[in-house]
């Protein structure tokens, strides 16, 4: 029993890392309609640039020492991902949106940035690193679950409420019309990925708070598909979806751990993603789109 | 496709090609350099995949992004079947008929090899059979992609967790069974040949339908989901066979099976062109020579050789911007247009003697 | 009032889609450009707002008293000199008025701005106004004053009645007077506010084509582009909306209308164009264009 309850908590603690991150493919999916397989690396910087910071400054701050360092890694990490984010999208991704490519182009494109951001990475450094631990586990796994869900509540206001966010969901309709509507969806694709790239950034700081370690395979391998399987189950392009995804691989990996079987948490997190999948494809909270003949 | 017309000439000039590519095999086998064999044959092997994923990909239109996990299939059963043969008739025997002193293989040897590697094959056709069924009906495009990914990741991982299929270091055919470029590229054209039967024959044309356009291919009478799984089993039988022939050419760990070698293979079909077969071979030759031999020279600079994946990251983002149907785009290689240059050429040279004479005077 | 002088559109380098096309709609006009499928009216109308590409020629709004209120007023000539034009002429609207004559009073003097600048204030807004909106890209056309109703409908499905006319007005900033507005839409489609909740793609295609055109009127334009809005419809759909456009017309605005009704369109018009694989074959009154003996063997079925 007391096995259980550790799983489940770990796993809702990894599950709302996974959501972090799956709510960034999410996003990007559901409104540009590709898939962003360069968020990973996005998580790797991330997640580096915390290390770089947290190492900075390891002796400056006092007494706020915890969450001052906390905010700063968070800070650092957003601005970074979110600048590499936009040049992506700038230089990468946007031509081929002019030239009205296919999504199989777009995801390749994808798959070439993220070869080309890993392979940077990589020519850093291959060691592993450690992060420094600024918090108990006890209060890691809070501060994780309380901004997992203030971020989903977040998000779900701005798409649903805000302008800007109504633009995004006309935009991810139909962008003839929302042109003509007066609305700039280079701007919005662009904030798109800010938003995505900003969700990934915070997820890994919130990851490296309860599992200090930081390579520069993180977010390729460590971390790897998870996020995008959860984002699918869940039901990509919808924002509860990716939560709920985000804590069930999250629930599935960590009990994989505690019951001693965490060498096959691929085969199981994979399976029941093809299982999902086969007998609901648009995901658990999906929206089933049929094609109009 | 390599001939627009089926003349005499298109048809000596493929002919003479292929004796040339193998006579290749067999020089390069002779000769003294272990290099140049690891990367002919590892060229032929690779092309034979990279075809495999272009039916796929190219011809049928869905993408996969999982054979990696087929030549994994391939790949196990046929050091499996290769161990198991070994184990039934024994070390001593296998000294006698099986090797020659050399280190070769006698008949029986070649017997061996080429039934494991059609078996395995068929193993893999029958789990593509499998794979394709589940999920060419229900899914498509980028979901199909990912779930594919997503499959080949569930054998990588039960291989890698049971010893007897592998385990962490994996398992090879810890006896010589050969494997040369002589075979690899007698299978590269024995792969080549059954695809072209099959892109000639209805169901690939039926296949091709069903790329251009789904709903018109079932109102013409295409039974699309038929052929989309026929294809996918297809496509899975040549990549098991490219797996298997890998098992003869070196020993891997499961886990080089990954992400990794799908990306691969896929970098290798799009930069040659989807849809385009010689594309393929031609584009698998870049990558792979670029792998070994490029990237070992001396005079490389350090980042290259231990950073590929840059390189591949560049090329492909290269080529999707500015060119992306590939080098081939969805031609082929054909005898006709190589002989145009030929003739081409021939002109310019005529025209050049003509000139010169007037000016001497 | 609209002008288009020497359009062309070409499709792929060798798919003469229009040729030289020119076309005038004075305010408050009703002009309808009919033709057959494929004469490219469609295209037209793309073309003017920059949804597809155009070789040559130009587009004026020639009456750009477009989106009048402060903001819009800030951002063209800066908040100082803003304030001290409102406080000279009281609203937004008047202060545009004032901008539009394009002499300059020199006797008359506002409190705070020299005569130059008041000229080169002048001169930016003639600029303004006759800006070649061919050169704006499409997401700016609707700060000019044109709003497009394009073919099909294409209403945002997934999203709600009320959030598609929210989108209509996107780019104001009066909340009040956006509110207003849309309480205006409301009365006069009763059936779009007992729908507002729902969302836009369960809506029928009459219904959809009301609130495509509602959602136009949302951006406040001075010139509504409409794309064949009967296609589709049932015939008493056909009616509604014609009537509709006949009361928008009524109201003031400056409509160009593209339709393969020829009959409808042209008994509600002022004025009309025949296009015919790329080019205008006939113009005129549209009264006259109805009696037309080959008009009325080409598309009104005599």
């Amino acid at each position: 029993m007391e096995l259980f309850f550790e799983g489940l908590k770990n796993g809702l603690a990894m599950g709302s890392v996974f959501a972090l991150m799956a709510l960034g493919y999410s996003m990007v999916y559901g409104i540009v309609k590709m898939i962003n397989f360069a968020h990973s690396e996005f998580i790797t910087i991330g997640g580096f640039v915390a290390f770089f910071l947290a190492a900075l400054f390891h002796d400056v701050l006092g007494w706020a020492y915890s969450v001052g360092m906390l905010l700063l890694c968070l800070a650092g990490a957003i601005v970074v991902c979110v600048i590499i984010a936009i040049l992506t999208e700038r230089f990468a991704y946007r031509p081929l949106r002019k030239k009205g490519s296919s999504r199989i182009t777009a995801l390749i494109t994808a798959i070439g940035v993220s070869y080309i951001l890993n392979g940077i990475l990589n020519a850093i450094n291959n060691k592993q690193l450690q992060f420094p631990t600024f918090f108990d586990n006890d209060t890691a796994f809070i501060i994780s679950i309380v901004v997992t869900a203030a971020l989903l509540i977040l998000l779900t206001f701005f798409v649903k409420k805000t302008k800007v966010g109504i633009a995004m969901r006309a935009v991810s309709e139909n962008e003839e019309a929302a042109k003509l509507m007066g609305i700039n969806n280079n701007f919005i694709i662009a904030l798109t990925f800010v938003i995505g790239s900003a969700l990934a950034a915070i997820g890994v700081v919130i990851y490296l708070l309860r599992v200090p370690f930081f390579t520069f395979e993180l977010g390729s391998s460590t971390i790897g598909l998870y996020p995008f399987v959860a984002a699918v189950i869940g039901g990509i392009g919808s924002l509860p979806g990716s939560v709920l995804g985000g804590f069930l691989i999250g629930i599935l990996k960590e009990f994989a751990a505690v019951f001693g079987i965490s060498a096959w948490s691929d085969v199981i997190v994979y399976g029941i993603f093809v299982i999902i999948l086969l007998f609901k494809p648009a995901g658990l909270l999906g929206k089933d789109v049929r094609e109009k003949v | 496709m390599l001939f627009k017309r089926m003349n005499k000439r298109n048809l000596v000039s493929t002919l003479v090609a292929i004796v040339a590519l193998l006579a290749g095999c067999i020089f390069v086998q002779n000769g003294e350099s272990l290099l140049w064999t690891k990367i002919i044959s590892k060229i032929l092997i690779f092309s034979i995949a990279a075809l495999a994923l272009n039916v796929v990909c190219g011809c049928l239109g869905e993408f996969a992004l999982g054979h990696g996990g087929f030549l994994l299939l391939g790949y196990t059963a046929a050091v499996l079947i290769a161990t198991f043969t070994k184990n039934m008739i024994g070390a001593d025997f296998y000294k006698e008929f099986v090797y020659t002193t050399r280190g070769g293989l006698q008949p029986l040897g070649y017997l061996i090899l080429t039934s494991d590697v059609l078996i395995a094959a068929v193993i893999t056709g029958l789990f593509g059979f499998v794979v394709g069924i589940i999920a060419l009906g229900r899914l498509k495009g980028d979901y199909l992609a990912i779930v594919t990914l997503g499959v080949s990741l569930i054998f990588v991982n039960i291989t890698k967790n049971i010893p007897a299929l592998g385990g962490a270091q994996g398992i090879n055919i810890n006896i010589n069974l050969g494997g040369s470029p002589l075979i690899y590229g007698i299978m590269l054209v024995v792969s080549i040949f059954l695809i072209l039967t099959f892109m000639k024959s209805r169901f690939g044309r039926a296949t091709l339908a069903c790329r251009d356009d789904n709903i018109a291919a079932e109102a013409c009478g295409v039974a699309v989901n038929k052929s989309k799984v026929l294809t996918f089993t297809f496509s899975a039988l040549i990549a098991g066979l490219a797996g298997a022939l890998y098992a003869h050419f070196n020993a891997f760990k499961p886990i080089e099976f990954g992400q990794d070698l799908s990306i691969e293979l896929l970098i290798i079909v799009v930069l040659g062109g989807l849809g385009s077969l010689t594309g393929s071979i031609i584009s698998a030759g870049i990558i792979v020579f670029y792998n070994l031999w490029f990237c070992t020279r001396s005079w490389v600079p350090e980042f290259f050789a231990s950073n590929p994946k840059i390189i591949y990251g560049i090329i492909l983002v290269v080529i999707m911007l500015f060119r992306s149907s590939g080098i081939l785009g969805t031609a082929e290689f054909s005898w006709d247009w190589f002989y145009g240059l030929f003739k081409k050429l021939k002109n310019k040279l005529i025209k050049n003697k003509k000139e010169t004479p007037k000016e001497v005077e | 009032m609209l002008e288009v002088k020497n359009l062309s559109v070409t499709y792929n380098g060798n798919i003469r889609a229009l040729k030289s096309i020119n076309l005038k709609v004075d305010q408050g006009e009703l002009v309808v450009l009919i033709g057959a499928n494929g004469a490219g009216k469609t295209t037209l109308l793309k073309a003017l707002t920059g949804l597809v590409k155009c070789d040559s020629g130009s587009f004026a709004n020639l009456d750009l008293t477009s989106l009048t209120d402060k903001r819009t007023l800030n951002r063209f000539c800066g908040s100082n000199i803003t304030d001290k034009l409102l406080a000279e002429f009281g609203t937004s609207e008047k202060v545009f008025k004032f901008l539009q004559k394009a002499e300059t009073d020199e006797t008359k003097k506002i409190k705070g701005l020299s005569i130059n600048q008041i000229k080169r204030l002048k001169t930016k807004y003639q600029k303004y106004a006759t800006a070649d909106l061919l050169k704006v890209p499409s997401y700016n056309a609707i700060m000019y004053g044109v709003a497009h109703v394009p073919e099909g409908r294409q209403v945002f499905a997934n999203l709600t009645v009320q959030e598609n006319l929210e989108m209509g007005s996107y780019r104001r900033h009066n909340v009040l007077k956006i509110k207003e507005d849309l309480k205006e839409v409301f009365e006069r489609f009763p059936r779009l506010e007992e729908r507002k909740k729902q969302k836009a793609g369960t809506l029928s295609g009459g219904e959809q084509q009301m609130l495509a055109m509602a959602r136009a009127m949302m951006s406040k334009p001075k010139i509504l582009l409409l794309d064949e809005p009967s296609m589709g419809l049932s015939p008493i759909f056909v009616n509604e909306i014609f009537d509709i456009i006949k009361s928008l017309h009524a109201s003031g605005i400056t409509i160009l209308l593209v339709e393969q009704n020829a009959k409808a369109a042209l008994s509600i018009a002022d004025y009309g164009y025949v296009l015919e694989t790329g080019k205008i074959v006939m113009e005129g009154k549209a009264s006259e264009l109805l009696v037309n003996e080959d008009i009325k063997k080409a598309y009104l079925g005599a």
